[in-house]
């Protein structure tokens, strides 16, 4: 069939675009630290990257769909992520790095809805849950094979060796994008466009409207909220209870999720197909208070790469989700990435406070505290899911209805 | 007829009460010049490369040569000799580092070298029970035994 090496193209793009992905996290603070940068400028430099970030959800997502050719703008998403790094190898100074963090987080802003976008237009809505689950499969082997080589290189190479393999391995994700077939995508590009109704600030207020949008952004936010401080806390407790392993365990507690991730995410997607997004998104909540009380008791070592495993759940199926859930709640409408913009937004505002929040829980009363209070947020999210989501698989019949509650 | 001017000064007088006016101000400048920073410009002095080393952001190695932590900051007291280093030890790709202070003394310091120029004599499993660095708290930093001799790696103590 000749569609199949237009859905490897994909597969490849996903891939490729989570290792470029993976070169811009955490180490660049450990970088700008060994260019003898002072703790503050360290500091400024990355919020103002989260800034960006968060600013440009939203209109980028907006871009996205105001953009008839989805594959350019992931071209120049992945141009702008190469320069980025590009910047921060070659040029550690204050201004470039600031450009570089606001380019890589308005470029971020674009891709992901981007890829999202072409992998709808790739196979239409019967069938994108598993589609995306083979995406969330394909990130997550990329992100941790990244992760392991981009620590070796960090190691034994140079900390700026790390942005220039970065920097290269955009030209893989362009090439997998070059190898999609732009006849599998044409039929329903253009019916993306014909079908586009109000754009720009009044397309947003009508999404904004939307019960469902509400509630899977509040779950969005509450899910960032309860996880994205586990790992680094986690991280902090290896450090200082393993000893001379800790860099595996810490290695051990990125890579563990990630298989898992890549394990379940196609089941993950066929489940949300036959079974609904209610169960799935129950499901990936429901581990998360779980994995906080585990995190908080759990001292031995290869029990917290164990418990950090069941992070690979939630990831899953939040990385299903995220794009399920706009395809299904903007049907008929051109605002599939505004949508995702919509949700990129709430988990980057949840992120932000987990991560604040619990540093200075952990500070002041210690780390057990900080994740039963994560836990905490992931049972709200359960709370929030169970009575206000509603389900919003399409039947097939039905083609004006968007959603009907459970 | 001459009238004495009543208010003309006896020279003799005059001579004293001048020198007098020069010389007493004298030892209350030279005090305040003594207090009060000099205005000579900046002496431009050389120290020999090689002699010294920069340290923030420079990694420290451990007991066994590898990386272990990056030194964040360091702590002096008020006649400017270093009483501690704040260090961000351990972590993998970003991951888990931990802001830890330790004793001055804990750390050696080769200038000529590239790589390894800043040694920490403890391994991770001496440091397991040190706290993180509070900069507003109690300031606690891990110290080397006193009786441990200098190149054998000491036990990690509060």
């Amino acid at each position: 069939m000749a569609r199949r090496g237009s859905e490897r193209g994909l597969d490849w793009l996903n891939f490729f675009v989570a290792d470029v992905q993976t070169g811009f996290g955490p180490f660049i603070a450990v970088y700008l630290a060994a260019q003898e940068w002072t703790e503050v400028q360290i500091g400024l430099a990355l919020s103002v990257g989260t800034f960006a970030a968060m600013v440009s959800q939203v209109p980028a997502g907006a871009l996205v769909d105001a953009l008839p050719h989805k594959r350019l703008a992931a071209l120049a998403a992945l141009v702008s992520l190469a320069l980025s790094a590009l910047l921060l190898a070659a040029w550690p100074a204050t201004l470039p790095v600031l450009l570089a963090e606001v380019l890589h987080g308005f470029a971020s802003c674009v891709l992901a809805p981007a890829v999202a976008a072409i992998s709808l237009m790739l196979v239409g809505r019967d069938g994108l849950g598993p589609r995306l689950g083979r995406n969330a499969r394909y990130r997550a082997l990329g992100n941790g094979l990244a992760a392991g080589l981009m620590g070796a290189v960090g190691t034994w190479v140079s900390g700026a060796a790390v942005f220039w393999l970065t920097a290269a391995l955009t030209l893989p994700a362009m090439a997998a994008l070059a190898n999609m077939r732009a006849a599998d995508l044409a039929p329903r590009e253009a019916a993306s466009q014909v079908a586009g109704e109000a754009p720009g600030l009044s397309g947003l207020r009508d999404l904004l409207r939307d019960r469902g949008v509400l509630v899977f952004a509040g779950c969005c936010a509450l899910f960032a909220l309860s996880n994205a401080a586990m790992l680094p806390l986690a991280g902090t407790q290896a450090t200082a209870r393993s000893g001379t392993i800790a860099n595996l365990v810490i290695a051990a507690c990125i890579v563990a999720p990630q298989l898992v991730v890549a394990a379940l995410s196609p089941g993950i997607g066929r489940l949300a197909e036959r079974h609904g997004r209610r169960l799935v998104l129950l499901l990936g909540l429901g581990a998360l208070p779980v994995r906080g009380l585990l995190l908080a008791v759990v001292e031995n070592p290869v029990g917290l790469v164990l418990v950090q495993a069941l992070d690979g759940i939630g990831a899953a199926v939040f990385g299903v989700l995220i794009p399920l859930l706009a395809a299904d709640l903007t049907r008929g409408t051109n605002r599939f990435n505004t949508c995702m913009g919509v949700f990129g937004l709430a988990s980057g505002i949840g992120a932000t406070f987990s991560t604040t929040v619990a540093g200075l829980l952990a500070a002041e009363f210690g780390a057990s505290v900080a994740f039963a209070a994560l836990a905490g947020a992931g049972l709200a999210a359960v709370a929030l899911a169970w009575l206000a989501m509603p389900e919003t698989t399409p039947f097939p019949q039905d083609a004006p209805d968007r959603h009907v509650d459970a | 007829m001459r009238v004495a001017m009543p208010d003309a000064v006896p020279p003799r007088r005059r001579a004293a009460v001048l020198w007098l006016a020069v010389i007493a101000p004298l030892p209350w400048a030279v005090g305040a010049a003594a207090q009060a920073p000099t205005t000579a410009p900046a002496l431009n002095e050389t120290i020999p490369a090689g002699s010294v080393l920069r340290l923030l952001g420079r990694d420290v190695t451990g007991p066994k040569g590898e990386v272990v932590a990056q030194v964040m900051n360091v702590l002096v007291n008020a006649a400017g000799q270093p009483q501690a280093a704040v260090l961000d030890y351990g972590g993998f790709l970003g991951v888990g580092k931990r802001r830890i202070a330790v004793a001055w003394r804990a750390l050696r310091f080769a200038p000529d070298q590239q790589t390894g120029a800043i040694t920490l004599g403890f391994g991770p499993d001496q440091l397991k029970a040190v706290p993180e660095f509070k900069p507003d708290g109690p300031l606690i930093v891990a110290a080397p035994a006193e009786s441990s001799p200098p190149d054998a790696p000491p036990p990690a103590q509060d």
